[in-house]
C-alpha cells in the first residue's frame, strides 16, 4: 500500500467513495470498511497504536449517526413497532436506516484511514505535480505552508495564553484570537515567497525533478481492480 | 489573463490561511466532538458538527475577499481540502470532492457580480452559497435522504447561521481589519482601501 503511487491511490479512493455513495447496502459498506481497515492494519510500517487511537473518534461518529438514524429516520411504509425505549416507539425501518447510515460512515472512514496511514504527504504532493499537472507554484507553495502547521498550532495556543494573561476572554473562534495569526500568516507568506524566489524558484519554467514518484502498472491495476470489485459488489449486494 | 494568474506569495498566503483556519477548526472539532458525544444518546449528534461547519468556509471567503479575482474561492477551498488530507483527515480523499463542491457555492456568488463587488452582501451570500452546496453534498454523501425532514431543516438552519456568522460576517470584519494595518498593500483588498 505504501508503495502505490499516491496520486492514483487518491483518485482510486475518491472514485470508490463516490461509487459507495450511490448505495445503501449495509453489507457492502461493512465489507469495504473491514477490508480497508484490515489492509491498513497489516501494511508494514503503519503505526498500529495511532491507528487504534484514531478508530475511537471514528466509531463515535458512526455511533452518533446510528442513534440519529434510529430516532429521526424518515417515516417509511408498513412500519412495525418493534421495541419501546423510554416511551419512544422505534420501528423496524428505523433500525435498518440507522445501520445504513452508520455503515456508510464506517466505509468512508475506512477508506480515509487506509489513505491517511499509508501515504507520505511529500510524495502525495510530488505525485500530484508529476502525474496530475498540479503547477509547481502550487505544489511547493502548499508544501512550504504545510510545514508551518506545527508552528501555527503552537502560535494559536500562545495567542490564547497571551489574551488570558491580559484578562481578555476569547473563545476558540474569537477574531481577537484569529487576527494576530492572520497578520503572522501574511508576513510569513511574503517572506517565504521572497526566500523561495531569491533562491531561484520560478513557477512557469521547465524544472528538473529530484523526487520522482513512479507510476507503475500496479497502480493502474489497483485502480481498475478496486473499482471493478466495487461495481460487482454494487450489483450483487 | 493576468487576472487568473497567481503569484507565489498569494499561493503561500492562501495555503497559510487554510492552515490557520485548519488549526482553529481543529480546536472547534474537539469542542464539537465533546458535544456530539453528549448528544449521541438523543440521536442529535450530527447537530454538534453543524455548529462549527461555518469555520470550514472561512479560508475560502476570506481569501476571495482579499485577492478579489476569479477562481480564488474554489481554489482555496480545494487547497484547504488537500491540506486536510495531508494532515491525515479521517475522511481523507472525500474531503477533496467536498472542497470542490463547497468552493463552487461561494464562487458562483462572486461570479454573479462579475468579481466586481466584494462587500458585506456578497460575502454573506457567498457564505450561504457554500452552505447550500455543502448541504446538498452532505445529503448525497451521508445518505440524509433516510432522515426525517424536520431534523434536516434544523441541521440546515444551524449550518446556515454558522456559515454566515463565521465565513460571512467574521471574515469581512477580519479582512477589513487586515486592510487597515496596511499589510495588504500587494493585494486587491489593500489597494481598494488605500
Amino acid at each position: 500500500m505504501t508503495k502505490l503511487n499516491p496520486g492514483y491511490k487518491l483518485l482510486t479512493l475518491i472514485l470508490a467513495s463516490l461509487l459507495l455513495s450511490t448505495t445503501y447496502s449495509t453489507t457492502l459498506n461493512m465489507l469495504v470498511a473491514l477490508t480497508a481497515l484490515t489492509v491498513t492494519f497489516l501494511t508494514p510500517g503503519v503505526n498500529r497504536r495511532r491507528l487504534t487511537l484514531a478508530l475511537l473518534p471514528f466509531l463515535l461518529t458512526a455511533a452518533g449517526m446510528f442513534m440519529t438514524g434510529l430516532f429521526f429516520s424518515s417515516p417509511g411504509e408498513a412500519e412495525i413497532a418493534v421495541r419501546v425505549v423510554d416511551q419512544r416507539t422505534l420501528y423496524a425501518t428505523s433500525w435498518s436506516t440507522a445501520l445504513k447510515l452508520a455503515s456508510r460512515i464506517m466505509a468512508f472512514g475506512g477508506l480515509g484511514m487506509l489513505f491517511a496511514f499509508t501515504t507520505n504527504s511529500m510524495e502525495l504532493v510530488m505525485s500530484l505535480m508529476q502525474q496530475f499537472r498540479l503547477p509547481p507554484k502550487f505544489a511547493y507553495g502548499i508544501l512550504a505552508a504545510y510545514h508551518f502547521f506545527p508552528t501555527i498550532r503552537s502560535e494559536y495556543a500562545t495567542v490564547g495564553a497571551a489574551l488570558k494573561v491580559r484578562g481578555i476572554k476569547a473563545f476558540a473562534f474569537s477574531p481577537k484570537r484569529i487576527f494576530p495569526m492572520l497578520v503572522h500568516a501574511l508576513e510569513r507568506s511574503e517572506s517565504l515567497a521572497m526566500a523561495m524566489e531569491s533562491r531561484g524558484f520560478e513557477g512557469g519554467v521547465q524544472r528538473a525533478v529530484a523526487f520522482r514518484v513512479p507510476l507503475r502498472a500496479v497502480d493502474i491495476l489497483f485502480l481498475i481492480g478496486t473499482i471493478g470489485i466495487l461495481i460487482v459488489g454494487l450489483i450483487f449486494l | 489573463m493576468s487576472k487568473f494568474k497567481w503569484k507565489l506569495h498569494e499561493v503561500i498566503f492562501v495555503a497559510m490561511l487554510c492552515i490557520v483556519f485548519g488549526v482553529v477548526y481543529l480546536a472547534g472539532v474537539y469542542l464539537a466532538s465533546f458535544l456530539s458525544t453528549v448528544l449521541t444518546p438523543f440521536g442529535l449528534a450530527p447537530l454538534a458538527n453543524e455548529i462549527v461547519f461555518g469555520v470550514w468556509f472561512m479560508a475560502s471567503t476570506l481569501a476571495a475577499y482579499i485577492l478579489q479575482k476569479p477562481g480564488v474561492a474554489i481554489v482555496s477551498e480545494v487547497l484547504a481540502a488537500l491540506i486536510e488530507v495531508l494532515m491525515g483527515n479521517m475522511y481523507g480523499p472525500m474531503v477533496i470532492v467536498a472542497g470542490i463542491i463547497q468552493g463552487a457555492g461561494g464562487e458562483i456568488v462572486f461570479a454573479g457580480w462579475k468579481y466586481k463587488r466584494f462587500d458585506a452582501l456578497t460575502m454573506n451570500l457567498a457564505a450561504a452559497g457554500c452552505c447550500i452546496t455543502s448541504f446538498l453534498w452532505s445529503f448525497v454523501r451521508s445518505g440524509y435522504g433516510l432522515l426525517s425532514v424536520k431534523l434536516l431543516i434544523v441541521m440546515f438552519l444551524i449550518r446556515l447561521v454558522s456559515s454566515v456568522l463565521f465565513a460571512g460576517v467574521l471574515c469581512k470584519l477580519m479582512g477589513d481589519g487586515l486592510a487597515k494595518t496596511g499589510l495588504l498593500k500587494s493585494y486587491a483588498l489593500g489597494r481598494a482601501h488605500a
